[in-house]
């Protein structure tokens, strides 16, 4: 007997009731009980306890380390440095090059000649506490000779500038330029042209929790047992396996509970190999938990951009073209595995957004300087992009009289599926429609009128909109389409129908907080028709689940339920075919829910999955099906590009005295097709809205002019609390993908992506009176204090 | 080495420490008591608070030492037989957690709010709780869970033993 | 990092002048400075300095690079590295006296620093509070001990 059943790509088969639901969390109870288990919660016998010391210095040679003084302290087991990793043989982390004229970036483990920012580790001190091994990094005396540190992006490729990397030619990254249709042309002819420089502000993630790794040596079996706390446990053990010369399986990586990534934790880091090196030098377990200082001067940063844009736009509004610079100074080092080139590389790429251009030019380039390496944070470069764009387009509606919103909806793109101008497929949305939802949200004209009147008062509320599209659901193909050809995904899972009746997914996706075990769950329970509390999400362990690229640019959501639908399909034929076997009818009559099969129009027939299960497990079930008998599938999907939607729009009263903003009101109209549980959308897209308001007011990592690193603690790197962020109104619109799997758009970035925008534009718009406009972030109280202030003495 | 005496969720303790450990670290590591999270040990975010006598407190910036002759009250004591109390249920219903890296700070400072005010406005909650800072969250969950609890624990749907302090 | 502070003490320049450029004498005055050997014209010992919780302890050394007692100019230069810790402090610090009345003395202090470490991570702003404060108490000290004692 053969069927064919349609299974493939199906979201919602028949007798399917949890995708879609707002359905609680099933992993809170074991985070509100205090009984997740972070990497710092974890303890092997025998363990010692690591402590790095980190350069002071922004640019110097290294001319002398002496430990004597470290090792000699009791407490202490070892204490290595660069010297000894290099006579072992540990090769550094390579970002490779991906461009004409771009070099590899080669970072070693730890620093043997040169550091080149503040923060870097010199050295790693192994003792019997955390507490020793802290006293004991006092007591090395590193000698340096202190080198000029290069700060500023813009002079960074000055012929004067000291090299950071002796390899290289020059303090160049990458540098790259594209030209679509005839901007030229179109920016000579064009009524008006606006342009601003806008600088960008550092940020980065920064999770509540720091990153962290335990290492253990197996002596006999020549592998390492990794405990990581980040986003990508295969890429950190495809990083670490090659500095150490080693198969990729001899060592297992594991991420447990993560707290938090955002993107910073998606990079492999040179204590992922220092921490195992030290391990099997000392052959017992060591652990190196970050401290909140090393997170912030050395975990990666992010966003730090200088962008000339320049807005062509008819007389009559049509937007005709745009050309953009972009200069990302990008840190020290490459970060693998995107290279210093992604925020550039995003932000250009997504230069039009969801607007109808057909003239758009860029250049890219990104510079080495003394500061942190710069790698991802949520919504990337696009964000940063963005922000520039989009208050570019708030101060030409300004100068053309024009209401923003109205212009920004006289150039919106249709609905429909549409190429931008420069090679993105978007998928179709509602491009129009979310930003016309935004403004009927707000109440827009009484809005206004409120406005008025409190500006009669003395008193200056101000609206901003930042509609916006996600590239989301990355896989390499959207990665090609943000320049980012180089990084190539792959992804499986597998699904498996255990003996029980209970399901067991298995997926490289790590989850730290986008509740994949309730998600992926919905999907696969949906897909085998068992009850969601019958399945069991596993990931983080590269011993135990299929190889994945990761978590983060929104892919999860769309890749790993792609890999349920498909390697679900899978089973859930095998299922189909197992259960009409038993009942003695034909797979096509059966239906799966609730964790029962049972004949079409007949419940009463019912067999419990959990018999069926049994049936092919310990009876003879198994063996009657034709073909592979194995109750499990892996499958892979590497979905087409495609884009969420939506607009965010924020309500501001500002003081011009102070300075201080005080946000009134945050609506997120958020479209990122079919939706899994609009639980976990409406917290994504909380959450992310409030650290878009952070990086818009407040966030920001402060070097001075000699590279000193000025935000070492949450009081000089500030993180906005309840008090600042204030309630967010999430709105849906439910546009189904046309190209992925079940339709389903990833999500997650939007919030941080473009609510900077919206506060920027919000802010001007309330001190519009005083013709005040903002050309970086953050736009801290004193830096608007200080433009009123500015304004109003040029008036007098 | 000083010898500190105290309750930890109502059991007596009694140790050795350096007079330097901190009483994040003393619990989390001497009594085992992981769910209390460090996250700056700068006195910022919050994740460490436990309840002293009562008080919030920021575990990060005491000394285990300082802590002699107290009743502490951590994260494993909300629900002590394994299940969820008002507050912490409240928070599941309401997505009011993420990444759960910061929650037990989150429910500390909560349970020291609802016990003092219950019917606390949403401003004041946010006020109270600005001393805690969540990542995932934007705090519109954790607003809407204490809000709920607040709401359960008034119309004596739950019964005080099953109240916030577990 | 440029720093400039301004004083007065109550003394003619050129008995001013004798005195500040007499390090033995005002090393005394110099919070947290504690003066440990001179060789030929450099003076080492060891600096001290407290922000907030943060005790920094640095080994230092000083030397005179310029001394014109025409100009009433006087140029040090200075450096310390933290004896527990990897920050540094290298300055340069030019003084200039000028009479400020019969007897008075207002003295200007630029000091250019290079600071790395801890130190350097609270800013220039605070940087600047606490070299005010610094002067403050060299200059009460100064006048309290060292000028009372030589008038």
């Amino acid at each position: 007997m053969t069927t064919s059943l349609p299974i493939d790509h199906e979201l919602h088969p028949a007798g399917a009731q949890y995708v879609g639901a707002k359905i609680n969390r099933v992993e809170d109870p074991r985070f509100l009980r205090g009984e997740g288990r972070f990497v710092d919660d974890m303890s092997l016998p025998g363990m010692l306890h690591a402590a790095f010391l980190r350069s002071p210095v922004a640019h110097a040679n290294i001319t002398s380390i002496d430990t004597s003084r470290a090792a000699a302290l009791p407490g202490v087991t070892a204490v290595f440095t660069g010297q000894d990793l290099e006579a072992e043989g540990i090769q550094p982390i390579v970002s490779r090059a991906f461009l004409p004229g771009m070099g590899d970036n080669l970072r070693e483990p730890l620093p043997t000649k040169k550091v080149r920012y503040v923060g870097e580790a010199v050295a790693v001190v192994v003792a019997d506490s955390r507490y020793i091994a802290e006293d004991a990094c006092e007591l090395i005396d590193v000698e340096y000779e202190r080198l000029p540190a290069v700060i500023d992006p813009e002079g960074a490729l000055d012929p004067g500038a000291a090299l950071l990397h002796e390899d290289l030619p020059a303090n160049l990254i990458g540098r790259k330029s594209e030209s679509h249709g005839d901007p030229e042309r179109v920016f000579a002819e064009a009524d008006h042209v606006f342009s601003h420089r806008f600088v960008h502000g550092r940020v980065a993630g920064v999770p509540i929790e720091c990153r962290g790794v335990i290492a253990e040596y197996d002596r006999g079996r020549e592998g390492f047992l990794i405990y990581s706390s980040t986003q990508i446990p295969h890429l950190t053990r495809s990083v670490a396996a090659e500095c150490f010369g080693l198969a990729e399986s001899d060592l297992q990586v594991i991420a447990p509970d993560v707290g938090g990534g955002f993107g910073i934790k998606a990079h492999p880091y040179i204590e992922e190999v220092v921490i195992p090196f030290a391990a099997r030098r000392i052959g017992r377990p060591v652990k190196w938990i970050e401290d909140r200082y090393e997170h912030l001067s050395s975990a990666v940063h992010a966003k730090e951009l200088v962008m000339d844009l320049e807005l062509a736009v008819a007389a009559d509004g049509t937007f005709l073209g745009m050309r953009g610079r972009y200069n990302a100074n990008a840190g020290a080092y490459g970060c693998f595995p995107q290279t210093g080139m992604v925020d550039a590389m995003c932000a250009a790429t997504l230069l039009p957004s969801l607007y109808k251009v057909d003239h758009v030019s860029y250049e890219i380039l990104a510079v080495y300087t003394n500061k942190c390496m710069t790698g991802t944070y949520r919504g990337v470069g696009w964000g940063a992009g963005h922000t520039a764009r989009e208050v570019l387009i708030d101060d030409a509606a300004r100068a053309l009289g024009r209401d923003p919103l109205e212009l920004r909806l006289q150039n919106c793109i249709p609905s429909e599926p549409y190429r931008s101008v420069v090679g993105m497929n978007y998928d179709g949305g509602s491009y129009q429609e979310s930003m016309e939802q935004a403004r009927d949200a707000l109440d827009y004209d009484a809005l206004r009128e409120r406005q008025a009147k409190l500006r009669e008062e003395g008193r200056y509320i101000g609206v901003g909109f930042s509609p916006f599209v996600e590239p989301a659901g990355f896989g390499s193909k959207a990665a090609a389409a943000v320049g980012q050809k180089h990084q190539v995904t792959y992804d499986w899972g597998s699904v498996t129908l255990e003996g029980d009746g209970t399901v067991t997914v298995r997926m490289g996706f790590h989850s730290h907080g986008q509740g994949h075990e309730t998600t992926f769950a919905q999907v696969a329970a949906d897909q085998l028709g068992v009850r969601m509390e019958d399945v069991r999400i596993k990931y983080g362990d590269t011993e135990g689940v299929p190889y994945s690229t990761g978590t983060f640019a929104s892919r999860s959501g769309v890749i790993g339920s792609g890999l349920i639908m498909r390697a679900g399909g899978d089973v859930r034929d095998k299922l189909l075919r197992l259960a009409a076997h038993l009942m003695e009818v034909s797979p096509a009559d059966i239906e799966l829910s609730g964790g029962k099969a049972f004949v079409r129009g007949a419940p009463d027939t019912a067999r419990t999955i959990k018999e069926v299960a049994q049936y092919a497990y310990f009876g003879p079930g198994s063996r009657q099906l034709e073909g592979d008998m194995a109750l499990t599938s892996t499958r892979s999907y590497d979905p087409p590009e495609s884009y969420s939607n939506g607009t965010i729009a924020v309500v501001v009263e500002v003081d011009p005295e102070t300075g201080k903003v005080t946000i009134e009101r945050t609506v997120a109209i958020e479209d990122c097709g079919v939706m899994l549980n609009p639980t976990i959308v409406e917290g994504q897209v909380a959450g992310a809205v409030a650290q878009g308001i952070g990086g818009a007011l407040y966030e920001e990592f402060v070097y001075d002019d000699d590279g000193n690193f000025l935000s070492g603690t949450l009081l000089d790197y500030l993180l906005a609390s309840s008090m600042e962020v204030g309630p967010i109104e999430v709105h849906h619109i439910e546009t189904p993908s046309p190209v992925t799997d079940g339709g389903i758009k990833g999500m997650g970035e939007a919030g941080t992506l473009a609510a900077p925008a919206a506060v920027l534009n919000a802010v001007a718009d309330a001190l519009s009176p005083f013709g005040v406009t903002f050309t970086s972030t953050p736009i801290t109280a004193s830096l608007i204090r200080d433009a009123v202030a500015a304004k109003r003495e040029g008036e007098q | 080495m000083r010898t500190v005496s105290l309750t930890v969720n109502g059991n007596p303790v009694e140790e050795e420490v350096e007079p330097r450990l901190l009483l994040s670290d003393f619990l989390r590591h001497e009594l085992g008591l992981t769910g209390t999270h460090v996250g700056c040990e700068q006195g910022v975010c919050g994740a460490c608070t436990v309840l002293v006598d009562g008080e919030t407190v920021r575990s990060c910036l005491t000394l285990a030492c300082q802590a002699d002759g107290t009743a502490i009250q951590t994260v494993e004591g909300l629900a002590p037989n394994g299940g969820l109390n008002v507050l912490q249920r409240a928070f599941q219903e309401n997505h009011g957690l993420q990444c759960g890296f910061c929650t037990p700070g989150f429910l500390m400072a909560a349970t020291a709010l609802l016990e003092r005010n219950d019917d606390p406005s949403e401003e004041e909650i946010r006020d109270e709780l600005s001393g805690n800072i969540c990542r995932c969250t934007g705090y519109t969950g954790i607003v809407r869970s204490v809000q709920a609890a607040a709401l359960q624990l008034r119309e004596g749907t739950v019964t005080a033993s099953e109240g916030t302090a577990g | 990092m440029e720093i400039n502070n301004e004083f007065t003490v109550q003394a003619p320049v050129s008995q001013a002048w004798a005195i500040l450029t007499d390090v033995e004498r005002i090393a005394p005055c110099i919070p947290g400075f504690q003066l440990e050997e001179i060789e030929g014209d450099e003076y080492r010992g060891t600096m001290k300095l407290k922000i907030g919780a943060v005790v920094m302890s640095y080994a230092s050394r000083l030397t005179f690079v310029e001394k014109d007692e025409s100009e009433h100019r006087v140029v040090m230069r200075g450096g310390g590295r933290e004896q527990r810790g990897q920050g540094t402090v290298d300055a340069t610090i030019v003084s200039v006296l000028e009479a400020a009345g019969d007897n008075e003395t207002r003295v200007n202090v630029t000091a250019t620093l290079d600071v790395t470490g801890r130190i350097a991570g609270f800013g220039r702003s605070i940087m600047g509070d606490v070299s005010a404060r610094l002067i403050d108490q060299f200059v009460q000290c100064l006048e309290t001990r060292v000028m009372a004692g030589s008038s």
